[in-house]
């Protein structure tokens, strides 16, 4: 139960890491960010 | 063209397609169907049709919803259509528009409950009662016994309308960064106390983590649940609503992206963002406080009703051992993030209606985002109206059940069979911003479409049931047997004979009826009719008997007769729905031929010059 509810939390936070970031590298494909 | 959308910010499209997938059912059904399906061994299979099925149709619904956009398209007859030039696609198409419009019919009446109980919170309405009188209030709240209701209706509907109207970033979008947010920081504040509950304060009898191990702790015959179908249609039917799939709102929400946008990371960003939402914060409110207050045997049989009845006739009455300020706190946090959930997901349900018409005929989107709110209104009244003759839940049964998985068979067939598998990762991976698991394309093509054929197979003999009209007939049934065992059990009373009782004026008990009765009626029976008839004395004279069981006879035969013209009425009701909701379909797939013809003009117009 803990395992689960642990890997969601973490890919959540994964996730929306990678979307921060890649907002960054790719500020191009963003303006509006 | 006249459809200029577009999303304003990355993060605002998430939270909208989170907000899309993030809805009541993740408060209110998910805990509910993992207690009746096996506690914490639900958590397998729920897990395992989140990865093979769940992922797999964000994914395809994503990218074609932006391949669709790159024609122009956003509602899936014309997204559908651009994958292959067959005509039949462009009807599937129609499922995609016509499931929005129903569920949003019955789904935005449940929304402006949320609203009402909101601002009943705040009022203060339940401060001081009762659990039965808060459960009472929830009744009469239903039972549209004044004009309450209707009016929070009219007002969800007009906000939906509103919102939908200011557009795709000036509206939706904005509702969804700010809706989606504060739905977490609340879902979260009341997750933490409830599993903190502690027995002893606050009124509690139990400790909130007695729920949560009971919603959590696997079944004892592991093995066994595991194994068994009903389960799977369980989890596999929650992975459905709670996602949002087979609706056509997530294809018209990515169908707003640009062509080079990414749609891996941006559909598992919300997807998980929606399973983080259910499964850690739906599991920690909703099962735990109830537990702390009434214990486990008593929610078993509570959660029977299914879970709308814990959240609104038992939380807000829990709520109020908590003191007066936290009441109305944690009751304005419950509802205010069932609000949330709920209006983030009707906006969905709005967008891909609007798309199609501001496409198609080029309206301007506050007329269309007015139609739809019209259509919401008219088609939500045989709801509202006639919601206890099954109406609601008719339309929650073809609309928001069936056809989300029928659309989800026809689109996953068409996007990796007939588009093709190699074109259609292509499609999935094009601008991604993650590497997307090689596997996926095996189970895109294999093992989603074959779980989805089984679920629709596992479903057609309810769906043949429910066509014949077999349900009712069964509870008729019920009714007439039990009024045939009435009658029987009536003449052998009659023919009882008392008169030794009578001329001596003997008193009669429940035993000396019973036992002269036995070897013609089971004991279950006598017990049930006529142990009644003794209530609040142990002896009655034979004459006081006979009037009783006369009384109690001739009531139970009127309410039986009752109940056989209510089940007609309800036959009625739910056929007249049916037809309701084939007409709509229908009318839909005329506007997708009316469409269809005025494009090919245009396109021969345009061919001609």
């Amino acid at each position: 139960m803990l395992i689960s509810e642990g890997t969601i939390t973490f890919a959540v936070i994964y996730f929306f890491v990678k979307v921060l970031r890649s907002n960054k590298k790719e500020h191009h494909h963003y303006p509006e960010m | 063209m006249s459809n200029q959308e577009s999303w304003g910010t990355r993060i605002g499209l998430i939270l909208a397609m989170a907000g899309n997938a993030v809805g009541l059912g993740n408060f209110l059904r998910f805990p509910v169907q993992a207690v009746q399906n096996g506690g914490g061994t639900f958590i397998i299979p729920y897990l395992v049709c989140f990865a093979l099925m769940g992922i797999p149709l964000l994914f395809v619904e994503w990218a074609m919803g932006r391949y669709g956009g790159k024609f122009g398209h956003h509602s899936t007859p014309f997204i559908l259509d651009s994958f292959h030039k067959a005509r039949i696609w462009k009807y599937v198409g129609v499922f995609g528009i016509f499931t929005n419009l129903a569920v949003a019919a019955y789904y935005c009446y449940l929304e402006s409950w949320t609203l009402g109980y909101v601002y009943h919170s705040v009022a203060g309405t339940f401060g001081g009662k009762s659990e039965a009188e808060i459960s009472a209030f929830f009744d009469h709240y239903i039972g549209l016994n004044n004009w309450e209701p209707f009016v929070f209706w009219i007002v969800c509907l007009l906000l939906n309308t509103y919102i939908l109207s200011r557009g795709l970033s000036g509206g939706v979008e904005l509702a969804s960064t700010i809706g989606m947010p504060l739905l977490i920081v609340f879902g979260v504040f009341l997750a933490v106390k409830g599993v903190t509950l502690t027995a002893g304060s606050d009124g509690a009898r139990y400790d909130g983590l007695v729920g949560f191990n009971f919603l959590w702790s696997p079944a004892s015959d592991f093995a066994t649940t595991l194994m068994s179908p009903k389960v799977w249609l369980a989890a596999a039917g929650q992975i459905f609503f709670t996602l949002s799939l087979g609706m056509g709102s997530i294809h018209c929400y990515a169908s707003y992206l640009k062509p080079k946008e990414d749609v891996a990371l941006n559909a598992m960003t919300a997807g998980w963002t929606n399973e983080f939402v259910e499964v850690v914060l739906g599991s920690a409110i909703l099962i735990p406080i109830s537990v702390g207050y009434f214990g486990i045997e008593q929610v078993t049989e509570m959660v029977k009703n299914g879970g709308l009845g814990l959240g609104f006739r038992t939380l807000p009455a829990l709520f109020q051992n908590w003191g007066s300020l936290m009441s109305v706190a944690a009751g304005v946090m419950w509802f205010g993030l069932l609000f949330f959930a709920g209006i983030t997901s009707s906006l969905a349900m709005g967008t891909p209606v609007m798309g199609f018409l501001q496409d198609e005929f080029g309206w301007s989107r506050e007329r269309a985002a007015w139609l739809f709110g019209g259509l919401v209104f008219l088609l939500g009244l045989p709801t509202v109206l006639f919601f206890e003759y099954g109406v609601f839940d008719e339309y929650d049964y073809w609309a928001g059940t069936i056809s989300l998985v029928i659309f989800a068979f026809a689109e996953i067939l068409l996007f990796a069979w007939i588009f093709g598998m190699e074109k259609g990762w292509r499609e999935i991976t094009d601008g991604a911003d993650i590497q997307v698991p090689y596997f996926f394309r095996y189970v895109i093509q294999y093992v989603t479409p074959l779980i989805l054929g089984f679920v629709l197979v596992m479903n057609l003999p309810e769906i043949g049931r429910k066509l014949l009209n077999r349900d009712i007939a069964e509870q008729v049934q019920v009714v007439r047997d039990e009024s045939d065992g009435d009658e029987k059990l009536k003449t052998a009373l009659a023919s009882l004979d008392l008169s030794a009782e009578e001329s001596a004026g003997l008193p009669l008990d429940y035993q000396e009826v019973a036992t002269r009765l036995q070897d013609k009626f089971p004991l279950e029976l006598m017990d049930r009719k006529i142990r009644p008839l003794f209530d609040g004395t142990a002896v009655l004279s034979a004459g006081e008997f006979r009037k009783r069981s006369d009384a109690a006879f001739a009531q139970a035969d009127l309410a039986a007769k009752k109940q056989v013209a209510d089940l007609g009425a309800k036959k009625i009701f739910v056929n007249l729905s049916r037809l309701l909701l084939l007409a709509l379909f229908l009318g839909i797939a005329l506007m997708v031929r009316t469409a269809d013809r005025k494009r090919k003009k245009q396109a021969m117009l345009d061919h001609g010059h």
